[in-house]
């Protein structure tokens, strides 16, 4: 009787022993890593202490996807919220796997608050993934005005709010001025045509047929695919989202393109390209070392070329337009990074409190000063210490514009995406002519909604 | 006739039965529930957020319709049955210089079994850099021969046959096995070999190769099993190219790296099209099954011609 009260008594310890060993890893904000990637560790690293629980205190929790540095100033933010007021309590997590906020909502275990791209809120809102933030807006008469236009519109689907926009994002035409003079001129080009002219003078290749320098900006790829396409006035999508690839724009820049390719051989420029991603935003970046022409970026570059200490000598222009269509000049896709709501958030007023705060409180300077990013409020336009960032005057005038160009509010539009990057692929590689291809790209996408 | 079990044997079968029972949950939680589950999301619309909606054999059709499917499938085929016979050609040609008694033996072997230890992520980081297409030292050796060497990663015509170089580099397992085998051939068929006059050649496929057909086989099946799998390569290239292709990682340039898990990945969690992925994820299942059964017969066939049983 005693063994067998031993024996009954030692496998209910085994099989407790080992239900404990399999649940102690959601114990804690900072040990809960399902199915992430290969560097969840590090970037979870990057977490703010779990404060110490109040009895009226609520916690908000907050997964952003930034990491290193720009995790650094999240947590600097979060900090300074959690120092304003004593209602709740933010604790923040470095999360850039996308896969990992999916898993969390799908089990039940999402964050309350999230940060994002809008392209991501677009997404997540077709899906029903996300609190309308609209309700809070309307009962509070939260004044959405001291955000740029743009910037709130980048944000509503189908009429409603669904993220308040912490920053914005915009692409330039960043210039290489000694090599511009070298070619013999004083002034960026206004034009695609112009443009074009000073990229094949520019454009050097060394003995073996390689390109050492590149006048014309087709590195980085992503901003061949849209603002040179939009300099035509094409556009991937029309207004009511549906797919538009056999617009005139898209076929007139894709022609450029390829002339250019023609030019200097298809196969120089994937090797310079090839180089050139491997070592993008790196010391050895192709403009940072003097070896690119035109260069489509952000409004980071000039902070990143000053800590590499790169001596080039830069200067920003818009993105050019046509000769037929001066009016194009300036445009540039515009997105934001979001503040979002999750629908299944435990703590949404705390959350609504925390999204407030950070995109249009003191956050949002926070923000938009330790990362680089253009501001989405309007009142930090003209802030002295967001003004003294190298290259924001010019890019703040290129917002001021108003001539982004939002993303579509079409729930397949990775898929899209996809079909044109294999499209351009295609065209790039000598496989299709540019009309062909985009007539097959449309029939492959025309259902895409 | 029915043996009936006595009450000990019963106690032992109960007992046996809460020891295992911490593994059998796991088992059923983790594996069979997740298995009928996704079974189930193939004949429904779900987001994996939301409520999963009923649409039959939708999702099955929308997958034979795909082109990328099928593109997908091929450049899986690809790696299944181009990539495996060469590593196992390399596997077999490391083991046989390592197997033979020479100084710094012990050193070579460590050398050549050294990049399986090697995370696959790092790897992978480290290939890309070696094929770039300036400064990587794969182009650099090309060069030396007068040989311009292709952008690997970015000409659709040469990016399959990068994975392929890549994993002639991973064989060091596979090495082992194949070592393994060429010490268990008796030396006097070789002797005897050698007195009827074969030569080294000779002696390799007359010799070596029958003796060891039957591991090379079962190699090649667990290899063409597991190119089925090929994902975490690809998805690193992918996602390291994604500055060149735009930001929308897929499949490489023309999407002439998509592998087959990769684009169930992509349906699952970037279109968030859980339905179609696990619909692709069970005919997976069942081309995997047909190849195992099929390679199953075989090894027994090509075991049994060896003498083996």
């Amino acid at each position: 009787m005693k063994k067998k009260l031993v024996g009954t008594l030692f496998v209910l310890g085994m099989a407790a022993l080992s239900a404990t060993g399999c649940s102690s890893s959601e114990s804690t904000a900072t040990s809960a890593a399902p199915a992430a990637g290969e560097n969840s560790a590090a970037e979870e690293a990057n977490t703010t202490e779990a404060p110490a629980s109040g009895e009226d205190v609520q916690v908000v929790t907050f997964w952003y996807n930034n990491t290193g540095d720009e995790a650094k100033v999240y947590e600097e933010a979060i900090a300074a919220y959690n120092a304003s007021q004593s209602k709740y309590k933010v604790e923040g997590l470095s999360v850039t796997d996308a896969q990992k906020l999916i898993v969390s909502m799908s089990s039940n275990e999402a964050p309350d608050v999230i940060k994002t791209g809008n392209q991501s809120i677009i997404q997540y809102t077709k899906n029903g993934l996300l609190q309308s933030v609209q309700e809070y807006v309307d009962a509070e008469s939260f004044d959405t005005s001291v955000f740029s236009e743009q910037s709130v519109e980048a944000n509503r689907i189908d009429g409603d709010l669904y993220a308040l926009p912490l920053d914005a994002y915009t692409i330039q035409m960043f210039y290489n001025k000694t090599i511009l003079e070298e070619i013999g001129y004083t002034e960026p080009p206004e034009t695609m045509e112009e443009m074009y002219e000073m990229a094949v003078k520019a454009t050097k290749l060394d003995a073996n047929g390689n390109i050492d320098v590149l006048g014309y900006p087709l590195f980085p790829y992503a901003s061949a695919r849209q603002e040179l396409i939009y300099g035509f006035g094409g556009r991937w999508w029309d207004e009511n989202s549906k797919p538009t690839p056999l617009n005139e724009g898209v076929l007139d820049s894709l022609t450029m393109n390829v002339a250019y390719r023609n030019e200097f051989g298809g196969k120089a420029l994937d090797g310079f390209i090839g180089t050139a991603n491997t070592n993008r935003y790196t010391e050895q970046d192709m403009f940072f070392q003097g070896k690119q022409l035109f260069r489509l970026d952000g409004s980071w570059l000039p902070t990143m070329m000053e800590n590499f200490g790169s001596d080039v000598d830069w200067g920003i222009t818009l993105i050019p337009g046509t000769e037929e269509h001066p009016e194009y000049r300036g445009s540039a896709r515009f997105e934001t990074d979001s503040i979002a709501i999750p629908i299944m958030a435990k703590c949404k007023e705390g959350a609504w409190d925390f999204t407030k705060w950070l995109c249009s409180g003191d956050g949002a300077k926070i923000i938009d000063l330790g990362t680089g990013n253009l501001p989405a409020l309007k009142s930090l336009y003209d802030d002295p210490d967001v003004m003294a960032v190298p290259g924001f005057p010019e890019f703040i005038e290129a917002l001021e514009l108003g001539k982004g160009v939002q993303y579509p509010q079409m729930s397949d539009y990775d898929e899209y995406m996809n079909l044109v990057n294999a499209t351009l692929d295609s065209i790039y590689a000598g496989n299709e002519e540019p009309e062909a291809a985009l007539q097959a790209l449309y029939e492959q996408s025309k259902d895409f909604e | 006739m029915k043996v009936k079990k006595t009450k000990q044997e019963r106690k032992d079968f109960l007992y046996g039965l809460l020891f295992a029972s911490p593994w059998i949950l796991g088992f059923l939680a983790f594996s069979v529930y997740p298995l009928l589950s996704s079974l189930y999301y193939s004949f429904t619309e779900f987001n994996a957020v939301t409520a999963p909606k009923w649409v039959g054999l939708e999702n099955f059709i929308d997958v034979f319709r795909d082109p990328l499917v099928w593109k997908s499938l091929r450049n899986t085929l690809f790696m299944a049955f181009v990539s495996t016979p060469i590593n196992l050609m390399v596997a077999l040609l490391l083991a046989c210089i390592v197997v033979r008694n020479f100084k710094g033996r012990g050193f070579v072997r460590t050398a050549f079994f050294l990049p399986s230890v090697i995370p696959m992520v790092a790897a992978t980081m480290v290939w890309i850099w070696m094929f770039d297409p300036t400064y990587g030292y794969i182009n650099n050796v090309l060069a030396l021969f007068g040989i311009s060497g292709p952008s690997w990663l970015l000409d659709a015509r040469f990016t399959k046959w990068a994975l392929v170089l890549m994993g002639t580099w991973n064989t060091g397992t596979t090495m082992l096995v194949c070592m393994a085998a060429l010490q268990s051939v008796p030396q006097s068929y070789y002797e005897s070999a050698e007195i009827d006059g074969a030569g080294v050649v000779k002696r390799f496929f007359y010799v070596t190769l029958p003796c060891v057909a039957h591991v090379i086989v079962y190699q090649a099946i667990l290899s063409i099993i597991n190119a089925f799998q090929y994902f975490q390569q690809v998805y690193i290239i992918v996602t390291a190219n994604a500055g060149v292709k735009g930001g929308s990682a897929a499949g490489g340039p023309e999407n002439s790296i998509l592998m087959y898990p990769l684009y169930i990945f992509h349906n699952a969690f970037t279109y968030l099209k859980m339905g179609k992925a696990s619909a692709m994820a069970w005919l997976l299942f069942l081309v995997v099954a047909v190849l195992t059964v099929v390679m199953t017969k075989v090894t027994k066939k090509v075991t049994e011609d060896a003498g083996g049983e």
